[in-house]
């Protein structure tokens, strides 16, 4: 009964959204305009698909099998928290919270005071458009209120993999990234048919901002949980899937950096736009990449591809609306010369350097798709692409980002600037010699990057001692850059030691036996069978000893779910912050004494999560900023 | 004219490092690239035994085997099996803990070198997330294919 409900207000939602896509689509048409409140479509798509999320959400938290996502994703068995994220652990549900997202985004712009009504409902107008397609995509392609009859007295399984309090809060905090640049781009477009009043920097920024700390944490949680939930030793991959997310993650973050420019100085305005249609358009062929099931990746889940049709459909028409109403402006901008050390020049710096990254992920992720379709040759492009292809690009980004903040606006002297940092260049020396005198046997890459984040970090401290020296209080917007840049510093340390300092042994550890890894000691003691509330566990029990004194017991596991009966790795982690001891169990031997170890040391994998906190924690600041200066 | 002749040099200037980057770009995918292979494909062609990579095919049922091997003091499980695209069959050898998802008779993908004739040493074998799902390039091998039809 509910789930019917559910499914009335999302037709609801079509129906009413539709209205804004035919005014949309009419007022390209004729001259003559009518006027149109789109500001009640917002709101009543907005309940509509909440009460639909709802009725779905309370379907699945009775175990309402007779729709068919509940019985394929869900069982009796499952404990209550899966029940509630199984909801966004399957197809289905997951886009029609994307489309939540999409409509709460809308809902929470029409309650934005600063942006006059005529150029909110001119946004409002865009946004309900692009739920009309979302949503339509929805009811046409994937309905998660289709229903079977008869239906099964017990459901099958949540994937395994996903019953994992990582996993389950990671998808919507990635949704709200991607989908908080369907507003970028609504509004974007409608100050392109607006003649671009300045103010509309403003009315853009902290959506911006917001989005961009959504897909941070969303990204940072996804790795997080690659990290501790696969079993591989690692967190990134440089997988399709993986890629699709950076994407977007990229351009916005050149779009977070020209912006600030764009509302002090008013220039780069045209190139804001652009941006702004680009990071959507990424965030569009990421959920396409992933949904559609064409590129073959490991983090693949079934799919079906007609829903990759109608997504490249979707894709294909809101480029073309976006390159359309951009090519179509009327903007009368003036044209001002820049110059390189300034920093408006590190800027577009910055952003130049961004979109060759963002180009060269996007070649090597969707190069098999031209190759398969082109040559009909089946090929995957390897991680020594990325790594080959990115490492020489970052050396003179990382000198960009350094210098960058000690630019002046305007115009700037090389000479006067070197002077102005020398005592920073002098600690640099010393850093590095530091650095490579504390890990001089290990390869001289490692020590290069480990340097690079370091000088990042202590520039960024450099710049608070500036601050601090002329007794003067840090602006609000250079600490948030401060903090988003040690971000940065202590994401490359990480990375860098988890990927080149990495050391892995695997073997076969006889119970009792002691292994040596780095200065820990690993002693097997046996394994436990445990039961959890829906699976069955061998749980190997490993004494952790540093020096002949124990320091940690570490538990991994193997897990035996019963309702899909399928095998689920947990491993057990001891985080520090020089390292992470990273135990993960295999299958016993037939003589039932050995069991199949693989124990890893990634060093200073800890500030990889670090990091992203920073990250986040920087674009808060600027968010919260860019809000308390209307 | 000054002004004009500054901005197409800056053009012409970004255009050459636009096409030099892309040209980098170009050559280093073109060596980093991993070509998927049938078990049949791997024997009719010439595959270099320092080339990378990838075969797909079905498990075979009941061609799982471990064996103990030692190497460099450690004792190490080898895993063997056979994956068949239903005309020939590749014997893969593999150390290392196998994906979850692991099945004889499902479909699955290894990375790695082929060693000699009939043999692959595989360094990774891909994990998927979904039992229910199936590699598209296993999809298309079109003996496969013909099987489960």
């Amino acid at each position: 009964m509910i789930s019917e409900i559910g499914f009335v207000f999302l037709t609801l939602t079509l129906v009413i959204s539709s209205f804004s896509f035919a005014q949309l689509i009419y007022s390209h048409l004729s001259p003559k305009n009518f006027t149109f409140n789109h500001l009640k479509v917002t709101n009543l798509i907005f309940f509509f698909t909440l009460s639909s999320f709802i009725s779905l959400t309370y379907s699945f938290l009775i175990s309402d099998f007779s729709l068919n996502v509940v019985s394929q994703n869900s069982n009796s068995q499952l404990p209550i928290i899966y029940k509630f994220t199984g909801v966004w652990g399957n197809h289905e549900g997951s886009i029609l919270l994307w489309l939540l997202v999409m409509t709460f985004f809308g809902f929470l712009f029409s309650k934005n005071s600063s942006a006059t009504e005529e150029f909110k409902n001119n946004v409002l107008k865009i946004q309900n458009s692009l739920c009309f397609l979302v949503v339509s995509f929805v009811i046409f392609t994937s309905n998660p209120f289709e229903k079977s009859f008869p239906y099964p007295t017990e459901g099958g399984d949540l994937n395994p993999l996903l019953q994992d309090p990582g996993l389950a809060i990671h998808p919507p905090f990635l949704y709200l990234g991607y989908v908080g640049f369907s507003i970028i781009y609504s509004i974007s477009v409608a100050a392109l048919s607006d003649g671009v009043k300045q103010y509309f920097i403003k009315i853009l920024k902290p959506w911006v901002f917001i989005s961009w700390i959504f897909l941070t944490c969303g990204i940072g949680l996804g790795s997080w949980w690659a990290y501790y939930e696969l079993g591989w030793g690692g967190f990134w991959f440089w997988d399709p899937v993986e890629n699709a997310s950076l994407l977007p993650w990229l351009t916005a973050s050149a779009l977070l950096h020209t912006i600030v420019v764009a509302d002090k100085k008013k220039i780069f305005i045209n190139w804001t736009i652009i941006l702004s249609i680009l990071t959507f358009i990424l965030s569009l062929l990421g959920t396409f990449l992933v949904r559609s099931g064409v590129l073959v990746s490991v983090h693949a889940f079934a799919n079906d591809p007609t829903r990759g049709v109608y997504i490249l459909l979707l894709l294909a028409s809101i480029s073309f609306f976006g390159i359309f109403k951009y090519i179509n402006k009327n903007i009368q901008l003036r044209r001002v010369d820049i110059t390189l050390i300034s920093r408006e020049g590190m800027i577009s710096l910055n952003n130049i350097f961004m979109l060759s990254l963002t180009f060269t992920i996007l070649v090597g992720t969707i190069y098999p798709l031209f190759a398969s379709v082109l040559f009909n040759s089946k090929i995957s492009v390897g991680a020594p692409f990325f790594n080959s292809i990115l490492m020489p690009v970052m050396f003179p980004f990382i000198a960009g980002m350094i210098i960058g903040p000690f630019t002046k606006w305007g115009k700037d002297d090389l000479i006067v600037l070197l002077n102005r940092i020398k005592i920073l260049i002098f600690c640099f020396f010393i850093i590095s010699l530091l650095v490579w005198y504390l890990n001089y046997k290990t390869p001289i890459l490692s020590i290069i990057f480990i340097a690079l984040g370091c000088w990042i970090i202590f520039s960024s401290l450099f710049e608070v001692f500036q601050f601090i020296d002329k007794k003067l209080r840090i602006p609000k917007k250079i600490f948030a850059q401060i903090t988003a840049h040690i971000g940065i510093g202590l994401l490359i340390i990480g990375a860098t030691g988890s990927s080149i300092l990495k050391q892995e042994k695997i073997q076969f550890q006889e119970v009792g036996q002691s292994l040596k890894i780095k200065n820990f000691d690993v002693e097997f003691l046996g394994v436990k069978k445990i039961e959890g509330p829906n699976y069955i566990s061998q749980m190997g029990v490993f004494s952790i000893k540093k020096q002949g004194e124990q320091i940690k017991i570490l538990r991994p596991e193997k897990r035996f779910y019963n309702a899909g009966k399928q095998v689920t790795t947990e491993a057990a982690i001891h985080s520090s912050i020089f390292g992470d001891l990273y135990i993960a169990i295999g299958d016993v031997h037939e003589d039932k004494t050995k069991w199949t170890t693989r124990i890893w040391f990634n060093p200073f994998t800890i500030w990889i999560w670090i990091g992203v906190f920073f990250l986040a924690t920087g674009g808060s600041l600027s968010f919260l900023n860019s809000l308390s200066r209307k | 004219m000054k002004k004009k002749n500054k901005r197409f040099i800056t053009i012409l200037i970004s255009m050459a490092f636009f096409a030099f980057g892309c040209t980098i770009l170009l050559i280093n995918l073109r060596e980093n690239l991993i070509f998927f292979y049938s078990p049949t494909e791997v024997f009719e062609k010439q595959i270099e035994t320092t080339q990378m990579i990838r075969v797909g095919g079905m498990v075979k049922d009941e061609s799982l085997v471990k064996k103990i091997k030692t190497i460099e003091g450690r004792q190490l499980e080898e895993i063997s099996f056979v994956i068949t695209d239903f005309e020939k069959e590749l014997v893969i050898s593999y150390i290392g803990i196998l994906p979850d998802l692991f099945k004889e008779g499902q479909g699955v993908v290894v990375e790695g070198f082929l060693k000699n004739v009939g043999k692959f040493e595989a360094k990774t074998v891909l994990a998927k997330h979904d039992e229910n799902y199936m590699p598209p390039e296993i999809n298309d091998i079109k003996s496969i294919k013909d099987k489960k039809i």
